[in-house]
């Protein structure tokens, strides 16, 4: 049941139209629909244009050269893309989703899923469209690109073909396309050219890719119309005026080359259309050499990206007999995490939505893979010659940097929340957290180097069970005085609802749980809790790198839930935070749990819609915004239960950051960083705190412990001149709809 | 250079005070639920000090030896992950219930029974009853020259130069070997053990070794051998009371704290 609540929220999410990618999406498929109508009008010349068309090689000797080149252009980007797809082999041959699994299997699973990813994402590019200025640039040279090979295969076909396609008003309405594609093409590069002049941001420096890609596409387009030009100044112009106003970009050149005399009209129309043609062929061939290769690559990558949530992380298993741990050199990736670092296209969007580089941390995404991509480059290319020469694999590369510590910094690793925000904004689907996760989880493992305040957090998590080092509390502090109202679980209940280190051992979040369990009394609902035994799920354990521990932790859970008859598809584990649920729902299954899981604020949320809650307590008028915890939105597609409670508490207006939803902006707690030190200009709570100031909203809502104690500390620091009561206030959902829906003293 | 360090089981001393309990009755700290014990801290701090001399000194063995009931193997397995070489646990029923004392007759019997290293080191104090006196009781009965409570140690050749913590600042001292060394905090944090070497360390068998073995009578350790008479055990209770200084600009709570801090006695 719960696991379809899942579904349906997120079902429901994607009918919602909030983000401003789905919108300009929309458009990207009619925005060419009135060239149809174009088409249709040409339709109409038909009387004074029969006949109009266009000789194939006009003026062009030796054009069957060119059919000679075709085949070394393609050998030349297979050689390209054979040789990188050698680095690629150095991996472990994975391809995405469990370690266990036959990996062709699983490259192919969910194939559903993956045809319509690859449909939307890598065909349809929804993801670049997010960003409208570059989604345009993006959509022009990409249609032009297409709408100009197709128009050149036709001309060629028809050719060829004994009937005649490209006659009279057809041809006419071809060559308008042509042209009107050719346009499109050159808006777009200027945009691109723009876009890397006026707005160059630090995370995507061009660099010669960018110069050569662009201005030989410029180049293409500009030499084509040239081309197109002189053929109907030589040629149309004075024959048939009537035919060439259906080249306006052609008529407008063949208008500025009108002073030049038809002979030589005619010889540098012969130089340009070679120029062009070899032109095109060569730039072609950056398919295989340079960052061009998305083209290819991106749609694979679209199809090729794990299907399961995005917030799960791969199981080392058997770790006991594994000869390493983690990621500490370029084969202990799997061939897909390899694959990937040759698809980014340093466009930088990932950087941009990074937390860490936006408090200025040291971590950027974007460098990370690209640190890594030249790293496979220059190591990996060796590694593969050792492998051809019969050498070890590591022959000569004692004096490399190290990966792990070198190419990629430590800090780095450890500033990174494992929000996802980078792998939900990347427009060619790659992964970044996993890589990030593998590369940790060497530190933590195998070379046992990680800061102090990691070290203590998992000293704490082996020691005691819980990641809260020195809480002067124990499981059962946050039930003192109410123990009789907090049921023991039995076996019998429908709900076992699990507290949690941090709703246990934290002050502030035994407050919540406190409502939690008062709202479930008030509806009634049949739970109990397994009092002062639970031990942590092992999530912090794991998202540090520490799978080892993550596993006998969860391990241990298990077999309590099996004990005491938690683990059965009757049972349902409601999770007070948001990690635990990511944990229990995505990971667990791993483990062996076959327990249903539900976040708090869906269950709370189905109560109220079933009318066992009902928030009729007028509070004072009040504007919340809702901030959303990473592992419960964009990792579990939970974005509306708590929103919908919010809604339906009296009084309350919503008001929504500009980040928010799969956009929203982690708290800074993520990926175990709630037990660090940050390091930097600034710290991701007080960024987020002074977004939620900004909206002016006098609360904050949220349904994660970690995410109230972030906004806590941070509005210390931000609001640190504000008198109390104007401080922001920020409540867990809960909170807000007890208040609402509990009468006091219940 | 061979280095013997003496390792010693407690309550994890990070243990909430909620729930620590005491039965006052039996006189026994009740174990904490779901909170495991761990090496005091001191000791694994002494592993750190043991492993490091070896480094320095390019060869040798570091051995470790604990005295406690089954649960002190943990102890011993935990400094043979951070990277010690062999493990030794003094587990007989006889040595229940003792003091410092017989605890430190039993580890230097232990001692002389794998041979008297160059260097033998404990954590300054266990970290449960805070006593700090079993490392200078094993070097009276070995008779080995001894320097506690050190936040440096290196290697000079043979000898051995330390810096002890004293109330008002370092005293530096040299040892000839063989000698005994107790580690304080201020020596800094013990390695984080690397997965492959816990793995290790978890198939690794550790030597036990009784009373018998040690050539120990029964009624020379555990509670019978004891020196030291328990009277009671009972947690503390501490009451605090808070009193708000009250003043109008910051001189006047300064001054008006002064006066209280004077009343009580403590200015
Ligand atoms: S997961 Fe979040 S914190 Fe980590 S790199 Fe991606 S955006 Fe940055
Ligand atoms: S990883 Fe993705 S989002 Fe980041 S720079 Fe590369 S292509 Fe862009």
């Amino acid at each position: 049941m719960t696991k379809a609540a899942v579904t349906s929220d997120s079902d429901k999410r994607r009918t919602g139209t909030t983000s401003t990618g789905k919108r300009v999406s929309a458009l990207a498929i009619p925005a060419w629909l009135p060239l149809g109508g174009i088409l249709l009008v040409s339709g109409a010349e038909t009387v004074r244009v029969t006949g109009a068309h266009r000789e194939l090689f006009f003026n062009i000797d030796h054009f069957w050269v060119l059919y000679m080149l075709l085949p070394f252009v393609i050998g030349i980007i297979i050689y390209g893309l054979i040789r990188r797809s050698r680095v690629w082999r150095l991996g472990r041959p994975i391809i995405s989703g469990q370690l266990s699994r036959d990996s062709l299997r699983s490259a192919f699973d969910d194939l559903p899923v993956r045809l319509g990813r690859l449909v939307k994402g890598g065909g349809g590019t929804e993801r670049v469209l997010r960003d409208p200025y570059s989604g345009v640039m993006h959509l022009c040279i990409m249609t032009s690109m297409i709408v100009l090979f197709l128009v050149t295969a036709l001309l060629a076909i028809d050719d060829y073909i004994p009937v005649d396609i490209l006659v009279g008003p057809r041809y006419l309405g071809y060559s308008l396309v042509a042209d009107i594609f050719g346009l499109v093409g050159i808006i777009g590069v200027a945009m691109a050219v723009a876009h890397r002049w006026v707005r160059p941001r630090t995370a995507w420096l061009p660099t010669w890719e960018d110069w050569l890609i662009l201005g030989g596409l410029g180049m293409l387009l500009i030499t084509g119309f040239i081309v197109e030009g002189l053929r109907i100044h030589t040629s149309e112009i004075d024959v048939h005026p009537e035919w060439s106003y259906w080249s306006p970009v052609g008529y407008v050149v063949a208008l500025i080359f009108s002073g030049v005399k038809v002979s030589a009209a005619l010889d540098i129309h012969t130089t340009f259309w070679w120029i062009h043609m070899i032109g095109a062929l060569s730039w072609i061939t950056l398919l295989g050499y340079s960052k061009l290769n998305h083209l290819v690559l991106a749609p694979a990558n679209a199809f090729l990206k794990r299907t399961s949530a995005p917030g799960k992380l791969d199981m080392i298993e058997n770790i006991e007999e594994q000869e390493h741990f983690g990621v500490a050199q370029l084969e202990h990736f799997s061939m897909k995490q390899l694959f990937e670092l040759d698809v980014c296209v340093r466009c930088g969007r990932c950087t941009d939505n990074c937390p860490a580089d936006i408090a200025g941390q040291p971590l950027s995404p974007m460098h990370i893979i690209q640190d890594l991509k030249s790293y496979a480059t220059a190591v990996g290319e060796r590694k593969v010659a050792n492998l051809v020469q019969g050498n070890d694999l590591n022959f000569g590369l004692d004096d490399e940097t190290p990966m792990v510590g070198g190419v990629v910094r430590d800090e780095s690793l450890w500033a990174c929340r494992t929000c996802g925000a980078c792998v939900e904004a990347c427009p060619v689907f790659i992964e970044h957290v996993p890589t990030i996760v593998d590369m940790r989880r060497s530190l933590v493992m195998e070379e046992a180097r990680m800061p102090d305040t990691v070290q203590g957090t998992l000293e704490t998590l082996e020691r005691q069970g819980h990641p809260w080092r020195g809480t002067p509390y124990t499981r059962e502090s946050w039930m003192e005085g109410i123990e009789d109202q907090v049921p023991d679980w039995t076996g019998e209940q429908d709900y076992l609802y699990f507290v949690g280190c941090t709703g246990a051992f934290v002050d502030r979040a035994q407050e919540i749980t406190r409502s939690v369990v008062s709202l479930l009394r008030a509806a009634d609902v049949s739970f109990g809790v397994i009092k002062g035994m639970e031990s942590c799920n092992g999530d912090p354990a794991r998202r540090l790198g520490h799978e080892y521990l993550y596993q006998i932790l969860a391990e241990g859970l298990i077999e309590l839930f099996n004990e005491t008859g938690v683990n059965d598809e009757q049972k349902t584990v409601i999770t007070h935070c948001p990690h635990c649920f990511n944990t229990f729902l995505n990971e667990y299954p791993d483990m062996g749990a076959k327990f249903q899981v539900i976040h708090h604020t869906q269950l709370l949320e189905q109560l109220v819609d079933a009318g066992r809650l009902v928030p009729s307590h007028d509070g004072p008028e009040q504007t919340i915004t809702y901030h959303d915890s990473c592992y419960l939105g964009r990792h579990n597609d939970i974005f509306e239960a708590p929103r919908r409670i919010l809604e339906q508490v009296p009084n309350v207006t919503l008001i929504e950051m500009p980040r928010n939803r799969e956009q929203g902006l982690c708290c800074g707690a993520g990926g175990g960083n709630m037990w660090m030190e940050e390091q930097g200009k600034s710290r991701v709570n007080e960024v987020r705190v002074e977004e939620a100031v900004a909206t002016g909203a006098e609360s904050a809502c949220t349904a994660c412990p970690f995410c109230i104690q972030m906004f806590d500390s941070g509005i210390g620091t931000v609001q640190l001149d504000v008198e109390d009561e104007d401080k922001l206030k920020v409540l867990d959902v809960a909170e807000l709809l007890q208040a609402a829906a509990v009468a006091d003293g219940e | 250079m061979d280095v013997i360090v003496c390792v010693k089981q407690i309550p994890d001393p990070e243990t909430p005070a909620a729930a620590f309990k005491v039965d006052e009755g039996a006189m026994q700290v009740l174990p904490a639920q779901g909170i495991s014990p761990v090496i005091s801290p001191f000791d694994a701090q002494a592993v750190e000090a043991a492993l490091r001399i070896k480094d320095a000194s390019g060869d040798g063995t570091v051995n470790v030896v604990s005295l406690g009931p089954d649960s002190a193997r943990d102890a011993i397995k935990h400094s043979l992950a951070m990277g010690a070489d062999e493990g030794y646990h003094l587990k007989d029923d006889a040595f229940e219930g003792g003091d410092a004392w017989t605890t430190a007759l039993a580890l230097s019997k232990a001692i002389r029974h794998l041979g008297v290293p160059d260097v033998l080191i404990f954590g300054r104090q266990a970290a449960d009853w805070d006593q700090g006196t079993v490392g200078s009781i094993v070097a009276e009965l070995l008779d080995l020259p001894s320097a506690t409570v050190l936040r440096a140690v290196e290697l000079n050749g043979d000898s051995i130069t330390v810096s002890r913590v004293v109330a008002d600042g370092f005293e530096n001292i040299e040892l000839p070997t063989p000698c005994v060394l107790t580690i304080s905090n201020e020596f800094g944090d013990p390695r984080y053990p690397q997965l492959r070497q816990i793995m290790q360390a978890a198939r690794k068998q550790v030597t036990e070794l009784t009373a018998a073995d040690l050539g120990l009578a029964a009624s020379e350790v555990g509670a019978a051998g004891s020196r030291v008479q328990m009277h009671a055990l009972f947690q503390p209770t501490s009451d605090v009371e808070v009193e708000i200084i009250e003043g109008d600009t910051p001189e006047e709570k300064a001054s008006g704290l002064v006066n209280a801090l004077r009343e009580a006695k403590i200015l």
